[in-house]
């Protein structure tokens, strides 16, 4: 019995002894460390510190998404400019979604692209360079992206957005936005007109380092922002065509989207979005009957003739068929470019407001003046397009005409739901007399981590600044 | 695609009671994919062509020195020791190339635009164990082990980690007290066990980086970061975390096996509790903060169940053999806690999808339901349950047009995970040499979307649209199997294109077409026989099998979709998804193996 406990402990000694030489035996590349274990952390697939020009045209490329995708798409539908046709967006032409339609585009404000990058391209430019035109430029997209979300879901976060000490960042008021992003909007005229550094230059895709058109870019910009509470303060008529009379005073001064024939993941989003589903949305027949009426040029620019020279509308959630028209080659070409702050916008600003404050000759003129400028800009692709002057308009005739433009030379933008919402323009008759909506709703994903968002049944129905249903 | 494998393996016995086994082996392969997008096709109609190669190289060394020593007459026992190194290496390019200009030509220099994507990662893992096994009396087995593991996907300062593991079976039926004393009994062993496991992450979770590639929506088109000639960055939607420890899972099992009969009946169960903490999950985070989720130790899992199979030999003649076999299963699995979070999305569709729900089961489905009575719904202002009390709860709320109306809200729909689970084989030898054997399975519950039938009403191919234009009533009529209240309950209307199109189309509500995909299959039935004879030696064969095989002959089922074991979402964790799934194929196989 001894000899074998003997042989027992024996044992444990040699294995042991074989085992300690083991811990020595390294795999035959291993790094210079004795541990197997160190040298593989850092990712080879993924850069941690990139340039400001690499943050910057990441960061336009998403306002491009936002505001030329699946939001504007059903914001036309929803201003009856085209109509849901097919499958899903059948459904959302009759005002129906989940909490889950438009989440991406809630969180896209936010995350990578997003207000995260703009903080980033404004730090390194402050620290780093010293460049406060590119500082200029961070503010003012970071302006408009989380205007444009305030705009359409009301109160969203923005003091304590994109903040490592708030893993949960609470709603702000949607007031207390705006009047923050009009702050901001200052502090980025100032930056952009300071001189101080060269700013992105060709990397602005837009302008290409233009900081003049820049500046008034960002000045309709305010105009726009307030336009939106007009409704609820009309002093704002007022601001608003302070900051337009130094806006945008060209269409060459358009922000634009870019876009290259020669490259699949370049080509416009509307162009992407026809290739594999142009059943899903055709011309919605109110405004293909109204641009009838009124004779309007742009009818076979905005849509495209079928076979016998017509251009014919879909009604509310009729399905698609062969006698509907498709959005014209002008807006779903690879290379479209689309509208994303305009002259047109700014312009009719002004004839709005001239017109609320008392002032018709100015709002026709500016009026006059937009026709003009769509004239010289649509003779580039129809040279016999013709446009010319009104005389004669006043009172609501005048206002009528000044809002139905706007409409009609908005096509496609989200802006035009806000023109909607404000005047209740145009009159058109809503789905089975229900209301258009009012926004949309908060991400579901947002509201899965962040116990500050409310449920959709605690949503409000319209936004702060729309107060007035329109039905 | 090309594979390599190999090993060398070395085995010495420097003392009769002492082994020690070595092995190094390499499993390498290549795979290399041309994808291709003609001209036209309805995706992409200007045409793609996309080249892939995959290289995977795995090697690993495996050393273990094992003492086998008999202490006395009774007690016997193993010692070993080991040592584990894995390193595992991936790499991947990928080239897609836009627009086609020759139609028929698929190589990449005939295409107009690139887009490239690259990916490797090496992780090494590293483990020693010790272990020791005793048998004593030739009756109870006692064993117990350490491991010690780790990898270098952890944080730095979470590298390695213990694992303990221990069992004991006892032979109670050669135990001298019992032993002849129960009748028919002739095995039995009774066992125990208990077990710690651990899981790591993917490679490079403790990194915080920047990501390229493209900018997308849902609905197909995307926008290049790198554009107009520009580099373009994002910040990574995955927050880094430095503090990655491995994903534990501690199972407990209790077994009892038996035979009774001369080894005629075999009886084997067994019950299990295992419960996983620090589960590894892509925590989501507040999409305000700028993140999508964060890779943390954060969850907790339960799964528990029993296991059972019984074996049975009734007919054991010359020239007729006939046993059969039932196995069971049955598993229960919950979420116990999800730090914080509601719900973590596994894979899905638009509109519904599988998700990991706290106090729910693993993956159950969630998606867009009809507004029901119970959950606080407003619908035009009022708040259904206030305005009708009585309404029973889950009532189906009628508007007062008289149709149901769609949820805003995302709601659980069902289950996906069955009831229980088995099978049932049965083979037959006759005269030693023809062989016939019979499989079925059988799953019982588990929810499945059948997403095919939702896509198809609204085109109006399914055949329950064939009552459009009929007069109908909510809940008695139609959907009779749902209470209703509201508004509008008990109001006749007529079921038109717009219902199938709008309220009731599988594009924009998933609840009514979750149904329960319990099935019973019959897996295979093969026939083998064995040839024999002078006839057969006189080619130099001993002898030859012939093997007649059919798989997935026949299913029952009262899922009206395609096939109730498919999975839309493939080898995710998540189930129970179908949109014109492929079935599983019925075969037939026939083999011939020659013996010399």
């Amino acid at each position: 019995m001894q000899k074998r406990l003997l042989h027992f402990f024996i044992t444990i000694l040699v294995v042991g002894l074989a085992f300690a030489s083991m811990l020595f035996i390294n795999a035959c590349d291993a790094p210079v460390s004795s541990d197997f274990l160190e040298g593989n952390e850092i990712d080879p697939n993924n850069p941690t510190a990139v340039t400001v020009d690499q943050l910057f045209t990441a960061v336009q490329v998403n306002g491009y998404r936002q505001h030329s995708g699946h939001l504007a798409r059903t914001v036309a539908m929803w201003m009856q400019q085209m109509a849901g046709t097919d499958r899903q967006y059948q459904q959302y032409d009759r005002y129906i979604f989940s909490e889950d339609d438009y989440d991406g585009e809630f969180d896209n404000w936010y995350t990578g692209g997003g207000l995260i990058d703009i903080r980033r391209i404004i730090k390194i430019a402050n620290e780093q360079l010293n460049d406060r035109v590119y500082a200029g430029y961070g503010k003012f997209y970071e302006a408009w992206f989380i205007g444009t979300c305030a705009s359409i879901w009301g109160d969203t976060p923005y003091s304590e957005a994109v903040n490592d000490q708030f893993p949960t960042p609470k709603l702000d008021k949607q007031a207390d936005v705006y009047a923050a992003v009009q702050a901001l909007l200052d502090q980025a005229i100032a930056d952009l007109g300071s001189g101080v550094g060269l700013g992105p230059r060709t990397v602005d895709l837009g302008y290409r380092g233009n900081v003049q058109r820049m500046v008034a870019t960002a000045r309709t910009l305010k105009a726009r922002y307030y336009m939106h509470w007009a409704e609820v303060d009309p002093s704002n008529y007022q601001k608003a065509l302070t900051e337009a009379n130094q806006g945008i005073s060209a269409v060459a001064g358009n922000l634009m989207t870019v876009h290259n024939a020669s490259v699949a993941t370049e080509w416009s989003m509307w162009y992407q979005f026809y290739q594999s589903r142009d059943s899903y949305t055709r011309a919605g027949k109110f405004m293909v009957d109204l641009m009838k009426a009124r004779n309007d040029p742009r009818l076979n620019i905005y849509y495209r003739p079928l076979a016998n020279g017509q251009v014919v509308g879909a009604a509310i959630g009729e399905p698609v068929s062969s006698t509907t028209s498709l959005l014209g080659a002008a807006f779903s070409s690879q290379a479209s470019p689309f509208p994303l702050i305009t002259f047109e916008e700014n312009e009719l600003i002004k004839a709005e407001c001239n017109y609320k404050l008392n002032n018709p000759t100015a709002a026709l003129d500016n009026l006059n003046k937009t026709r003009a400028e769509l004239q010289a800009k649509w003779r580039a692709t129809v040279p016999t397009f013709t446009y010319p002057p009104l005389t004669g308009l006043t009172g609501q005739a005048l206002l009528d005409e000044i809002l139905t433009e706007k409409y009609l030379s908005l096509f496609l933008q989200i802006e035009v739901w806000n023109d909607y919402k404000r005047n209740c323009f145009p009159k058109f008759v809503t789905y089975q007399g229900q209301p258009v909506p009012g926004r949309v709703l908060y991400s579901d994903d947002e509201r899965n981590a962040n116990p500050n968002f409310p449920a959709p049944n605690a949503q409000p129905a319209r936004n702060a600044n729309d107060p007035n249903a329109c039905n | 695609m090309d594979r390599l494998l190999g090993n060398v393996d070395i085995d010495y016995d420097p003392l009769p009671w002492l082994n020690v086994h070595y092995t190094l082996g390499t499993d390498f392969f290549n795979d290399n994919r041309r994808t291709v997008w003609p001209l036209g096709n309805s995706s992409v109609p200007n045409g793609q062509v996309d080249r892939e190669e995959y290289f995977n190289q795995i090697t690993d060394h495996n050393l273990v020195v094992r003492a086998s020593r008999q202490l006395n007459s009774n007690i016997a026992y193993t010692f070993s020791l080991g040592q584990n190194l894995n390193r595992a290496d991936l790499r991947s390019f990928e080239v897609r190339g836009s627009q086609i200009t020759v139609d028929g030509f698929d190589q990449l220099d005939g295409t107009l635009s690139y887009t490239p994507n690259e990916f490797e990662s090496i992780v090494h893992t590293q483990g020693y164990f010790g272990q020791l096994t005793t048998d004593l009396y030739d009756q109870l087995y006692l064993t117990g082990s350490l491991r010690n593991d780790g990898s270098s996907t952890f944080g730095k300062s979470e590298r390695r980690h213990w694992y303990p593991k221990a069992s004991a079976a006892w032979d109670f039926s050669k135990f001298s007290a019992i032993q002849g004393k129960i009748p028919y009994l002739s095995f039995g062993k009774i066992r125990a066990a208990y077990g710690e496991a651990g899981v790591q992450p993917g490679a490079y979770a403790t990194n915080s980086i920047f990501s390229t590639g493209t900018l997308g929506e849902g609905w197909g088109p995307v926008l290049n970061l790198r554009y107009a000639g520009n580099g373009g960055y994002v910040t990574g939607g995955t927050k880094g975390q430095n503090k990655i420890k491995p994903e534990r899972t501690k199972e407990r099992e209790l077994g009892l096996d038996l035979a009774f009969w001369n080894e005629r009946i075999f009886l084997n169960t067994t019950y299990y509790r295992a419960e996983t903490e620090d589960a590894l999950l892509a925590l989501p985070l507040a999409r305000t903060t700028g993140f999508f989720s964060q890779l943390q130790n954060a969850a907790k899992f339960r799964n528990e169940g029993v296991e059972a199979s019984l074996q049975v030999f009734p007919l054991r003649m010359r020239n007729f053999a006939w046993d059969w076999q039932v196995n069971w299963a049955r598993n229960n699995n919950r979420v116990i806690d999800l730090a914080g979070a509601n719900f973590i999305g596994l894979a899905g569709f638009a509109g519904i999808a599988t998700f990991v729900i706290e106090g729910q089961p693993y993956s159950v489905l969630r998606g867009v339901d009809h507004v029901r009575f119970g959950r606080g719904s407003v619908v035009g202002g009022v708040n259904i349950d206030q305005a009708f009390p009585d309404a029973p709860k889950d009532a189906l709320y009628i508007a007062a047009n008289g149709f149901p109306v769609i949820d805003p809200e995302q709601r659980i729909l069902g289950d996906s995970n069955p009831d229980w689970t088995g099978s049932i084989r049965n083979n037959f030898t006759l005269f030693r040499k023809l062989k016939i054997s019979a499989l079925i399975d059988i799953k019982h519950g588990g929810d499945m979307w059948n997403g095919t039938a939702g896509a198809l009403y609204p085109f109006g191919t399914h055949k329950d649209t064939e009552i459009r234009g009929s007069t109908v009533v909510f809940g008695e009529s139609y959907y009779q199997n749902q209470q209703v209240a509201g508004p509008g309950a008990g109001t006749a209307v007529v079921l038109a294109q717009t219902w199938f199109q709008g309220n009731g189309s599988g594009f924009n509500v998933n609840a009514p077409f979750i149904e329960e995909a319990g099935y019973v299959k019959l897996r295979e039935v093969a026939v083998s026989y064995n040839f024999s004879g002078g006839l057969i030696k006189s080619f130099g064969l001993s002898d030859i099998d012939v093997r007649v095989s059919g798989r997935n002959l026949k299913t029952w089922t009262d899922y009206s979709g395609i096939d109730p074991e498919t999975n839309l979402t493939g080898t995710t964790n998540g189930r129970g998804l179908e949109y014109f799934n492929n079935p599983f194929f019925r075969s037939y196989a026939v083999s011939f193996r020659l013996n010399y």
